[in-house]
């Protein structure tokens, strides 16, 4: 079976979250092939899950003196802080027989392609319900996934290198009196490429290793394609009305 | 008076809640339930947060409302439990900011 393999390289926030969501709203109308896109974001930016609050995660000041992109994702989950990374998202209709209609189940399915990606690179990881993955026991990748009109997303994380201190600085904690202590925590508990390889990796290799991991797992040939203009100007509209907006990123 | 009281809640097992509850006397005025959990479909939070406008702030009643909606057909829940936003929200009434 053939999916379409989006590389569409680093772009800002509202770029790239609107992005995923033009491409999952054309694979559910079936007008796109099921798609993997592979991406990063400059500048660095903090995604806050669906439910969270934004002033209540995110240092906001911090971020404007820093030029790093704060937003709020159509998925649930966790603040995450993007800069030295993949990212991957993958969107197919939930009417299929490849990828479980369960959540629960089609998370450890998707999150296969990268636990096979990682392998490509030499690196052995593990997936952790709901939602990990872990190399020797800390976590080097985490996802997120949302249902929209019978189509499954998926988006995710695999992190290149990691910058504890400065991701403290934008998330905030609940005491700061416990911030060593969570920054000591975070370090034992996460990983990341550069870390457990013990060398410089690139963003081109992480993506041509994940490509071969999800072409594995699924059994799928990926082919690379573009961006329908189609999508383009879909994802224009939701860049304008959903995320540039203050009522989408401060409603919590 | 409108009371404010909040709440940082860990879900055994599961993920973290941050409850603010808005009351007078013991009627609820407003709850936001926020929290790095996932609910399916997403948007159907806020019918929760609605149904709890105006309603008494007892367990009973609460209890009622938080177990109908995670019995809605369709939910799915991770990361959070009627039991725990129901625990959340009685606790925002001790915790008045």
């Amino acid at each position: 079976m053939k999916w379409r393999l989006l590389l569409t390289g680093h772009n800002d926030a509202t770029t790239n979250m609107s992005i995923d969501e033009a491409i999952m709203v054309f694979v559910g109308q079936g007008a796109s092939p099921p798609t993997i896109r592979l991406y990063g974001w400059s500048p660095p930016a903090v995604s806050i899950g669906y439910f969270q609050g934004l002033e209540e995660e995110v240092n906001l000041q911090v971020c404007k003196d820093l030029n790093i992109d704060y937003i709020r994702r159509i998925t649930g989950g966790g603040a995450v802080f993007h800069e030295s990374e993949v990212t991957y998202s993958l969107s197919i209709p939930e009417a299929q027989l490849l990828i479980p209609h369960n959540i629960l189940e089609s998370y450890k399915v998707i999150c296969q392609g990268i636990v096979e990606g990682l392998g490509e690179l030499g690196v052995i990881s593990k997936f952790v319900p709901l939602n990990d993955i872990i190399v020797e026991g800390k976590k080097i990748s985490g996802s997120a996934q949302t249902r929209r009109n019978r189509t499954i997303l998926q988006h995710g994380t695999v992190l290149i290198d990691t910058d504890v201190e400065k991701m403290f600085s934008i998330l905030k904690v609940s005491s700061e009196k416990i911030k060593d202590k969570l920054i000591k925590d975070v370090k034992e508990r996460v990983t990341s490429l550069k870390n457990t390889l013990s060398r410089e990796v690139s963003f081109q290799e992480v993506c041509d290793a994940l490509a071969k991991g999800f072409e594995k797992s699924l059994d799928i040939e990926l082919e690379k394609g573009e961006l329908t203009e189609s999508e383009l100007a879909l994802a224009e509209d939701i860049k304008r009305e959903r995320y540039e907006t203050h009522n989408w990123n401060h409603r919590r | 008076m409108v009371n404010v009281g909040k709440c940082i809640y860990k879900v055994p097992n599961g993920k973290l809640l941050k409850v603010t509850v808005e009351f007078e006397e013991d009627t609820i005025s407003r709850v936001q339930i926020k929290g790095d959990f996932f609910i399916h479909p997403e948007e159907s939070l806020d019918d929760l947060e609605v149904a709890l406008k105006g309603k008494d702030y007892t367990r009973k009643t609460i209890g009622d409302i938080v177990g109908d909606f995670f019995a809605r057909s369709g939910l799915i829940a991770f990361g959070i439990t009627p039991k725990a936003v129901v625990d959340a929200i009685l606790k925002c009434k001790e915790d008045v900011v």
